[in-house]
C-alpha cells in the first residue's frame, strides 16, 4: 500500500526534491519488508530481462529533472536510511554502509559549494573535445568516477558482485533472499546508467576525433605510403620510431606530413639543353628526398630531391642533379657526360609532367590551326564578299 | 528486455576480410549444439550477442600491394638496358607473390607482424581505423538504448591482442583527443577482455606498451589504473606462440583474471582462434562473461570438459608427431629471448607446414 502511494506521487511531483527523496524512501523501505521468495540469481534474470530497461529509463528522468548533483545526493539520502533500517540484517546494514563509503568516496567535495558558477566560467568552445568537457561538467563535479557498472557481475562465480575488487565489495550470494541487496543492486545501476548518460557527450567528442583521424591515416596510406618502396617504408618507419620526432612520426591523430625519399626510382624524359635534341625516356632515381603532405588530405604538395641518372652505355657517366616536385609534377636539371660531350645539362620532367606539356602542346597545336583556319576564311571574305559565311 | 552485449572480435596474423568472424560465431553455435548447454540450446549465438569483427588487415595488404605495383611499374617502365640495373632492387619486390598456396600463408602471417612490430605509422592507421570501430559502437548503443545496462567484450586473438592493447591504452589515455575524456577508465571500464594465444610479451613493446605495463589489465569499475572488470588468458600447450614466452601477469588480482591452459588438438593449426573454441574452458568462459554465469551452469561445465576429447578424430597418431616436431621446431627458432627476427622465422617455419 504505501509502495502504490509513493508511486502516485513520483508522477505527480517527481520534478521536486524533496518529494523525490520521500519517494525514494518509501521505495526503500517497502522493498526491505517482509522476505522474498524468489533468490538473487532467479531477481536478476528477470529484473534484467523485464525491469531494467524501465529502471533506466525512470532515472534518467528523475535525472533530467533534478540535475545529476540532486540526483545523486538524494539517491545518497535514500541509501541512508536503508543502512538505518532496523529490520535489516547486520550484512545488509554492512552492504547499505559499504554502498554510502563508495557514494562518499565517489563524490567530488565541494569546496567552493558553487558549482553552477564554476560551470559558467568554463568558455564556450567550438572543439568538439573541449564542447564535451563543457557538456560534462556538471558530471565531473559531482563525482570523481563510476564505481557503479554492474553490467554481468558475475562472471568468475555464481555470486553477485557490487564494487568488485575495492575494500567496499558488496558480494551477494546468489541464493541470498534479501531485498536490500536488490534495492542496493537496483540502484548501483540506476547510477551507473545516469552517470553514463551524463558522460556521453565526452564519448561522442572522443569519438568524432578518432574517425577524423582515421580520414586522416586513410589519406596518409593513400598518397604517401602507397607511393613508396619497401626501403622506403622501413626508414621512414624507423624515423618515426625515434622518440620526440614529430615530423616524421606525427601523432595518433595526425599523420606526420613529412616523408624521406630514399633510392625511388621513377620515369622521366630528359633532353640536353645544348645541340639539336628531343626528349629521351630515362629512369631517374631520387637519391635522396623529402615530400611534404597537405594538412588533412595528404595529398603531396611538394618535393625537393637529388637525383642521379644512370648510365646506359660506355659513353655515358652517371648523372647527377636535383628534381623539384610541385604536387605530382617533377622537373629538374641533371649534369652527365654524354655523347654530344662532358658535363651535359639536362632538363629532366617526370613522365605526368611531360604527359601534361604534350596535352598543353597538343591543344595549343590545335587551338593554332583553329585561328589559322580562321584566318583563312578571313582573306576569303575580305577577297570575296558574297562567299563570306554569315558570321 | 536489455539489449545484447557488445562483443568486439579482433582478427589474428594472416589475410583477413569483413567475413573473417563467420568461422568463430559457428563454431561457437556448433559447441552449444554438441554439449547441449539447457540455457542456450535451440539459440544462434548472435541471436543473444551482438559481435563487431574488426578487420585491420587491409592497411597490412594495401603497403605490400603498393609495394609489388610500383615495383611492377619500374620494371614496365625502364628501357632494356635500364631494366638490368632495375631488376636486382626491385624484382624481388615485384615477385612478392608467393609461388605455392602455404608459401603465401606464411608470408601473409608474417609480414603483418613485421609490419605492426617495426612500422609505427602503419601501426597508427591500424589502431585508429579499430579505435574508430570500437567507439563508434559503443556511442552509437548508447545513443539507442541510453537506459541498459551495456556489456562490452573484446575477443582479441594473436596479434590482435597485441593490437587490442595498443588500442585501449590510447584510447585510455585520450590518444586521440588530447587528454583524458570520455573513455578514460574512471568513467569507463569495458566488462571483458578475451586474449586468445595472447602474444603481447612475445612481441614485447616498451613503455605503457609493455605486455603488463599501463591500463589494460582488470580492475574495479571507476578505478583510474585499470580498464576492464575481467580479463581471460587463453593458451594452447602445443601453439608455439602462446607458450614459448607466455603471458603470465604477475600480481593481477586473480578474482578479476584468468589464464585457461588447454591442450586439445583437432585441427593442425592449433594456433586458429577456431580451434580454441572448440574447447568447453575457452567457449564456457566467453559465454558467461557476456550472458552471466548462470548461462551455463557449473554441473554442465564439467561433463562438456570431461566428454571433450583432447585429440580430435581426425588427428592420427602421425599428425600428432608431425605437430610435436613442429611446435618444437617453430618454438626453437623463436627462442627463449626471441627478438623480431626469431618471431618472424618462428612464423613462417610453423605457418609453411600448417597449411589453411
Amino acid at each position: 500500500m504505501t509502495s502504490i502511494r509513493c508511486h502516485r506521487v513520483t508522477h505527480e511531483r517527481k520534478s521536486r526534491p524533496v518529494l523525490t527523496l520521500l519517494l525514494l524512501l518509501c521505495n526503500t523501505v517497502a522493498l526491505t519488508q517482509g522476505a522474498s521468495d524468489s533468490t538473487f540469481a532467479a531477481w536478476h534474470t528477470k529484473w534484467l530481462t523485464e525491469r531494467q530497461s524501465q529502471d533506466g529509463d525512470d532515472a534518467l528522468a528523475a535525472a533530467k529533472a533534478q540535475g545529476i548533483r540532486e540526483y545523486f545526493h538524494n539517491t545518497r539520502a535514500a541509501v541512508a536510511v536503508l543502512a538505518g533500517d532496523p529490520m535489516l540484517t547486520q550484512r545488509e546494514t554492512q552492504w547499505a554502509n559499504n554502498f554510502l563509503k563508495v557514494m562518499d568516496v565517489t563524490a567530488v567535495p565541494l569546496v567552493t559549494n558553487r558549482p553552477d558558477e564554476i560551470l559558467a566560467e568554463i568558455p564556450p568552445s567550438r572543439d568538439p573535445v573541449r564542447k564535451a568537457k563543457d557538456l560534462s561538467g556538471e558530471l565531473r563535479l559531482t563525482v570523481t568516477g563510476d564505481p557503479f557498472d554492474v553490467s554481468n557481475p558475475t562472471t568468475m562465480s555464481g555470486d553477485f558482485v557490487i564494487f568488485q575488487g575495492t575494500t567496499n565489495e558488496i558480494l551477494i550470494p546468489g541464493n541470498s533472499e534479501s531485498r536490500a541487496a536488490q534495492t542496493l543492486f537496483r540502484t548501483a545501476a540506476k547510477l551507473h546508467v545516469v552517470l553514463r548518460q551524463s558522460n556521453l557527450p565526452a564519448m561522442v567528442a572522443v569519438n568524432e576525433s578518432i574517425a577524423r583521424a582515421k580520414q586522416r591515416w586513410d589519406n596518409f596510406v593513400a598518397n604517401a605510403i602507397s607511393d613508396q618502396f619497401p626501403w622506403e617504408t622501413s626508414i621512414n618507419g624507423a624515423l618515426a620510431s625515434i622518440d620526440k620526432n614529430e615530423m616524421f612520426s606525427g601523432t595518433l591523430a595526425y599523420p606526420p606530413r613529412l616523408q624521406l625519399r630514399l633510392a625511388h626510382p621513377f620515369a622521366a624524359e630528359a633532353v640536353a639543353v645544348e645541340g639539336e635534341s628531343t626528349f629521351v625516356p630515362r629512369m631517374v632515381i631520387e637519391a635522396i628526398g623529402i615530400r611534404r603532405f597537405a594538412a588533412e588530405t595528404y595529398e603531396p604538395v611538394y618535393g625537393f630531391s637529388l637525383v642521379a641518372i644512370p648510365k646506359l652505355d660506355s659513353e655515358e657517366s652517371w648523372g647527377y642533379g636535383i628534381v623539384y616536385t610541385r604536387r605530382v609534377f617533377s622537373a629538374g636539371l641533371v649534369v652527365q657526360d654524354l655523347e654530344q660531350g662532358d658535363d651535359t645539362v639536362q632538363i629532366v620532367l617526370g613522365l605526368k609532367f611531360s604527359q601534361l606539356l604534350k596535352q598543353k602542346a597538343i591543344g595549343l597545336k590545335q587551338r593554332l590551326a583553329a585561328v589559322k583556319d580562321r584566318l583563312e576564311i578571313f582573306g576569303h571574305c575580305f577577297s570575296n564578299t558574297a562567299r563570306c559565311p554569315a558570321n | 528486455m536489455a539489449s545484447r552485449p557488445l562483443v568486439f572480435l579482433i582478427h589474428g596474423m594472416g589475410k583477413h576480410d569483413g567475413t573473417w568472424a563467420e568461422g568463430f560465431v559457428s563454431t561457437l553455435d556448433k559447441c552449444i549444439v554438441k554439449h547441449k548447454y539447457r540455457n542456450l540450446v535451440g539459440r544462434k549465438i548472435s541471436e543473444l550477442v551482438e559481435f563487431v569483427p574488426i578487420v585491420y588487415d587491409n592497411y597490412f595488404e594495401d603497403t605490400t600491394a603498393a609495394w609489388k605495383k610500383n615495383s611492377a611499374a619500374i620494371l614496365e617502365q625502364a628501357s632494356p638496358a635500364e631494366k638490368e640495373i632495375f631488376e636486382s632492387a626491385v624484382d624481388w619486390a615485384a615477385g612478392l607473390d608467393p609461388q605455392s598456396k602455404a608459401e603465401e600463408f606464411a608470408w601473409t602471417h608474417a609480414v603483418d607482424v613485421l609490419l605492426w612490430r617495426a612500422h609505427p605509422l602503419i601501426r597508427n592507421a591500424v589502431k585508429t581505423q579499430v579505435a574508430d570501430r570500437i567507439t563508434g559502437s559503443i556511442v552509437k548503443r548508447l545513443k539507442d538504448n541510453p537506459a541498459d545496462l551495456l556489456n562490452t567484450s573484446i575477443v582479441s586473438h594473436s596479434l590482435g591482442t597485441s593490437v587490442c592493447k595498443h588500442v585501449l591504452e590510447d584510447l585510455s589515455r585520450g590518444g586521440w583527443s588530447m587528454g583524458r575524456t570520455g573513455f578514460d577508465p574512471t568513467f569507463f571500464h569495458f566488462t571483458s577482455l578475451h586474449t586468445v594465444a595472447n602474444i603481447c610479451a612475445l612481441l614485447d613493446f616498451p613503455g605503457y606498451y609493455g605486455a603488463y605495463a599501463g591500463f589494460v589489465k582488470p580492475g574495479p569499475s571507476g578505478d583510474p589504473d585499470s580498464y576492464c572488470k575481467y580479463f581471460a588468458c587463453y593458451a594452447n600447450q602445443f601453439d608455439p606462440f602462446a607458450v614459448v614466452r607466455p603471458f603470465e601477469p604477475p600480481q593481477w588480482n586473480h578474482d578479476m583474471f584468468d589464464v585457461k591452459r588447454v591442450n586439445h588438438v583437432h585441427d593442425l593449426n592449433v594456433h586458429a582462434l577456431e580451434h580454441y573454441a572448440l574447447h568447453p574452458l575457452v567457449h564456457i568462459t566467453m559465454f558467461r562473461s557476456w550472458l552471466g554465469y548462470h548461462t551455463v551452469p557449473a554441473e554442465e561445465e564439467i561433463t562438456a570438459i570431461s566428454n571433450f576429447a583432447t585429440i580430435g578424430p581426425k588427428i592420427t597418431k602421425a599428425a600428432q608427431n608431425r605437430l610435436k616436431e613442429l611446435v618444437s621446431r617453430s618454438s626453437g627458432a623463436i627462442g627463449s629471448t626471441p627478438d623480431l627476427v626469431d618471431v618472424l622465422k618462428g612464423i613462417t617455419l610453423f605457418y609453411r607446414e600448417v597449411k589453411p
